[in-house]
């Protein structure tokens, strides 16, 4: 009988996704330490790019300079291949991996 | 040395020399043309800038149309400009990015440098005053970039301030004109930064 079939609770009841609670690995815009690129420029490309406050933009400019590398975004794959591209447009050293 | 400020107009306006705003267009079409993207044929025979800095002799990239190659550029400058994305440990996704991506990253990095050409049309041989709104001092900032991150790859610019390469060269070495040069755009570069707030 069709009208059994239209109204089988199965279709009513199929959870809704939560995006939030999905289960994969993040992953991590690294950027690295570099000789050339300006203190001043690192943290303006922070600013600018991913919206952040100066303060905080600073910190990771000193994490870059100081520690070699900092991680300044995550998110998934493909949010951090485009923030990869990103930073090689503006002439910033950046990878992205896995977050281990 | 000429210096970026912002003016009452909010504009940020920056006076050249004439040899400055020389300087600078030959820096960009140099870049221009280790990214394979000659701005103006025409005027582009021999570059005399370049052969001073020692920089004549680098890979020519002719033909860019279509895809972009996989692997990463053997010029140690093209390689800094056009990183990889992924680490050593995973070449297969950073050749399948370098694929789907390098043209446009080229493409992105030559318009920046056709910009500050374009700007510099009005001062060549010269000089004088060059005005940027928002977008232009954008295009000069990676535009900066870039010049600097060619010119530093080759001088092999270090970190360590101890290390100061200029005062090992000679008095004639044509190298001291060239960290000069490195100099004076890390200066316009660092004024522009700060300018713009």
């Amino acid at each position: 009988m069709p009208a059994t079939v239209l109204t089988a609770p199965v279709e009513l009841e199929r959870p809704e996704t939560d995006l939030s609670q999905e289960v994969s690995p993040p992953w991590v815009t690294i950027v690295w330490n570099d000789p050339v690129n300006l203190m001043s420029y690192v943290s303006y490309v922070f600013r600018t790019h991913f919206g952040y406050s100066e303060q905080k933009a600073d910190a990771l400019m000193l994490d870059v300079h100081q520690r070699g590398r900092a991680v300044v975004s995550s998110g998934t794959r493909e949010q951090m291949e485009r923030d990869v591209e990103a930073m090689h447009g503006y002439g910033l050293w950046a990878t992205l991996q896995k977050d281990d | 040395m000429a210096t970026f400020r912002r003016s009452r107009d909010g504009l940020l306006t920056l006076d050249l020399r004439p040899v400055e705003a020389d300087v600078l267009a030959s820096l960009a079409r140099e870049v221009l043309e280790l990214l394979g993207a000659p701005g103006e044929p025409a005027q582009r025979a021999v570059d005399p800038l370049a052969e001073e800095l020692g920089l004549a002799d680098l890979p020519s990239f002719g033909d860019h149309e279509g895809a972009s190659p996989a692997v990463p550029p053997e010029d140690e400058v093209l390689r800094r400009l056009l990183p990889d994305a992924y680490g050593e440990d995973d070449p297969q996704a950073a050749a399948e990015f370098r694929r789907l991506t390098e043209a446009g990253l080229r493409e992105r990095k030559a318009r920046a440098a056709r910009g500050l050409l374009a700007t510099l049309e009005p001062v060549a041989g010269q000089g004088g005053r060059v005005k940027l709104d928002a977008d232009g001092a954008r295009t000069w900032l990676a535009a900066l970039n870039d010049i600097r991150l060619a010119l530093g790859t080759r001088l092999g610019v270090s970190d360590d301030p101890d290390e100061d390469p200029f005062d090992a060269l000679a008095e004639e070495d044509p190298e001291r004109y060239a960290w000069a040069v490195y100099d004076f755009a890390t200066h316009l570069q660092e004024t522009l930064v700060r300018s713009l707030g």
